[in-house]
């Protein structure tokens, strides 16, 4: 690698460092969030005590979609989306597209069914648009609150995802800097942290880390703030550019199938037989259903499937309504296959890890925690060379309050969704139990002890969370172990299981000697 | 691509990894070990070792395998290199400890299975008679002269049996 000048070096220094101090805690925040929202669906199957149904798409739709669909008006019946809820029961949507006057823009406007997944009776039906109530198409408000969080900071649309947006530019940059500065990237690869407590041992922890995670910084970085900014930045442009700002021709043109409009009556192809034909092409379980122009000669049915073995992207297939017809896979973006459909195909596959099983989520996860080590290693690197200065140890209170605070957060979170299950409304208590525990962490941060003892008061703290939210989960009336085993709800007992392990572990790091330097130790030292 | 071959050609890589680690010079130099003498091609085998199990997953089943692939040898490469030598060392025995325990399981549950054993078997037993025999005699006389150890001779396991303790 070119070495660079010491001013260069300097100037770079002073890029990354300042940037992670400005936007790191707020990295964290998001990568933490991310983290932990990889498992969202698992999540969701925990909180809810598990899905009644695994498979209420895979057979027995046309039955339950049919009758709703007969006796909803024309104009509901541009779309009819359907899909599974983490409890097992199904979403039927019929709507059209209609300006939402709260925001300005064209929403889905329509009826939202739920229906017993296996039985299809109506549980639930609400009208309006749809996806502005979360209460009314999620199952579960832990897994809402934990994705909206990390999507957008739960700050409103658009400023939270702009921000997250651009905090994805700042991993990206941090990266780019922290290769750049880097002169011994390969020589140091196997180098663990020196022994001691000094400078270079704190920076050995955070160069080990960045090294090793350099490529999926970036990764992660780029496809985040690509979501962030598509929906706010990058498509409004697009239809402004391109489509003079008609937003539904845009869509249209971007993500639709080609069909000429043919409005006369026909009757629907039967549905069961379309997704058992879907399922077998794509080789992969359905996961959502588009009907176009129900009723009408020119409908179209839509099937996402889940990336097949072996494949990173999602797979969506398209039939023709009325006779059945097998259209062709149609590409994620255009009409055509082309390079640039495919590498938006990966985006998310490559962000979210959701793409090989339990076995991809759990590598992201892994991913996603050595990200948040390498975020505040960093800071705290950034704070060890500065700790002689008052306002720097703050900043140093800061980020161990932040680096434990928001696990513990959101261990409050699930709380908030657990205790209010009975009674209340977990859609406004998960986020107040967010917001209770990160007040209280915040109030122990200022008052609680100085940095070690600090952060052992935190792991006890996070780790009796830990342990006793199973013991809530099931108070609150969720799924026991034994019923968990007996309808192989692994997703209960795994995450159970988790939060006990997590706890005992956190613990036992607790009762471990804090390792702060004696008094007259050594004195902050250059790195190198 | 199976998710047993992924997790396989992770194994793999890893080892591979360790087998740098173990041998890198400046970690050896950082932590005052002494220099490990490795013939260059040993350090090249072992990076083709880390590497030839991506090109399986690439060549042999599409590329999710080896985005997985990647995602997990980043996390472990971390975890290997950020645990220091001794702490290696002294995982490393215990892994080949319980390796061997769970050998001796295995092995036992095999012979079990098959209702037969094997002539360390045999001797083990043989010796652990004769040890209690010589307890039980030792009981009995205390005066009586010491006896000869007893030693395995070779792989063979051939065992010299005591001498008689002078009547």
């Amino acid at each position: 690698m070119k070495s660079l000048s010491q001013s260069q070096l300097k100037r770079l220094t002073a890029v990354h460092g300042w940037s992670g101090t400005v936007l790191g805690l707020l990295l964290y925040a998001v990568v933490a969030t991310g983290t932990v929202a990889v498992f969202a669906h698992e999540i969701a199957e925990w909180s809810v005590g598990g899905a009644k149904n695994h498979a209420p798409l895979a057979g027995g739709l046309d039955g339950k979609i049919r009758p709703i669909a007969e006796r909803m008006t024309k104009g509901y019946l541009e779309e009819i989306a359907v899909w599974a809820t983490a409890k097992g029961d199904l979403n039927v949507f019929p709507h059209a597209h209609a300006r939402n006057p709260d925001s300005g823009k064209i929403d889905n406007y329509g009826t939202l069914f739920r229906l017993d997944g296996t039985t299809g009776a109506e549980l639930a039906r609400n009208e309006g648009f749809v996806f502005t109530k979360p209460e009314w198409f999620e199952a579960s408000a832990l897994e809402d609150f934990l994705v909206d969080l990390h999507v957008q900071l739960y700050v409103p649309q658009p400023w939270g995802l702009i921000l997250t947006g651009i905090l994805g530019l700042s991993m990206m940059a941090a990266g780019v800097t922290g290769f750049l500065m880097h002169r011994h990237l390969i020589r140091d690869l196997f180098v663990a942290a020196r022994p001691g407590h000094r400078l270079v041992t704190a920076r050995d922890r955070h160069v080990l880390a960045a090294s090793w995670g350099l490529l999926f910084a970036f990764l992660l970085g780029f496809t985040g703030s690509f979501f962030s900014f598509a929906g706010t930045v990058s498509l409004p442009l697009i239809s402004q550019v391109a489509f003079g700002g008609d937003q539904k021709a845009m869509r249209e043109t971007l993500f639709e199938p080609a069909v000429t409009p043919d409005p006369r009556p026909a009757a629907l192809t039967d549905l069961d037989a379309v997704v058992a034909r879907s399922t077998a092409l794509a080789g992969a379980p359905v996961r959502f259903i588009v009907v176009d122009h129900y009723g009408r000669a020119d409908a179209r049915i839509n099937l996402w499937h889940m990336p097949p073995q072996g494949s990173l992207a999602w797979v969506r297939n398209v039939f023709d309504g009325t006779d059945g017809r097998f259209l062709g896979v149609k590409p994620r973006v255009g009409r055509q296959p082309s390079a640039g459909s495919a590498l938006y195909e990966l985006i998310w596959p490559l962000h979210t890890g959701d793409f090989a099983g339990t076995l991809s989520k759990a590598v992201w996860v892994g991913l996603g925690t050595a990200m948040c080590y390498v975020i505040l290693s960093g800071m705290q690197l950034w704070v060890r060379r500065r700790e002689d200065t008052a306002l720097w140890r703050g900043f140093g209170r800061a980020v161990t309050t932040t680096a434990y605070g928001l696990p513990f957060a959101m261990t409050a979170a699930a709380y908030g969704f657990f205790l209010s299950l009975p009674a209340a409304d977990p859609f406004y208590w998960t986020p107040m139990g967010f917001v209770l525990g990160a007040l209280a962490c915040i109030a122990a941060g200022v008052f609680a002890g100085d940095g070690d003892r600090l952060a052992q008061r935190f792991r006890r703290l996070l780790g009796a969370a830990c342990v006793v939210l199973p013991v809530v989960r099931m108070a609150m009336g969720g799924l026991g172990w034994a019923d968990a085993v007996v309808q192989g709800q692994g997703a209960v007992l795994s995450f159970d299981l988790m939060f006990l392990v997590l706890g005992v572990l956190l613990f036992r790091w607790a009762t471990r000697q804090p390792h702060g330097r004696a008094a007259g130790g050594p004195l902050p030292e250059p790195a190198e | 691509m199976s998710i047993l071959a992924i997790v396989a050609a992770v194994a793999a890589s890893s080892a591979a990894l360790a087998y740098l680690a173990v041998g890198d010079a400046k970690r050896r130099r950082v932590f005052g070990l002494p220099p490990l003498e490795r013939k260059a091609w040993q350090t090249w085998l072992a990076i083709a070792g880390v590497l030839a199990p991506a090109v399986f997953l690439l060549y042999g089943g599409g590329g999710a395998g080896f985005v997985v692939w990647c995602g997990a040898v980043s996390v472990a490469g971390w975890a290997l290199a950020a645990t220091p030598p001794a702490q290696a060392a002294a995982m490393g025995r215990r892994v080949t400890g319980g390796m061997a325990a769970a050998g001796r399981i295995l092995r036992t549950m095999i012979r079990a299975a098959r209702g037969t054993e094997d002539t360390d078997d045999r001797l083990d037993r043989l010796e652990r008679r004769v040890a209690a025999l010589e307890a039980a005699l030792a009981h009995h006389e205390p005066a009586a002269k010491p006896t000869a150890p007893r030693r395995r001779n070779g792989a063979g396991g051939k065992t010299e049996m005591p001498q008689p303790s002078g009547q």
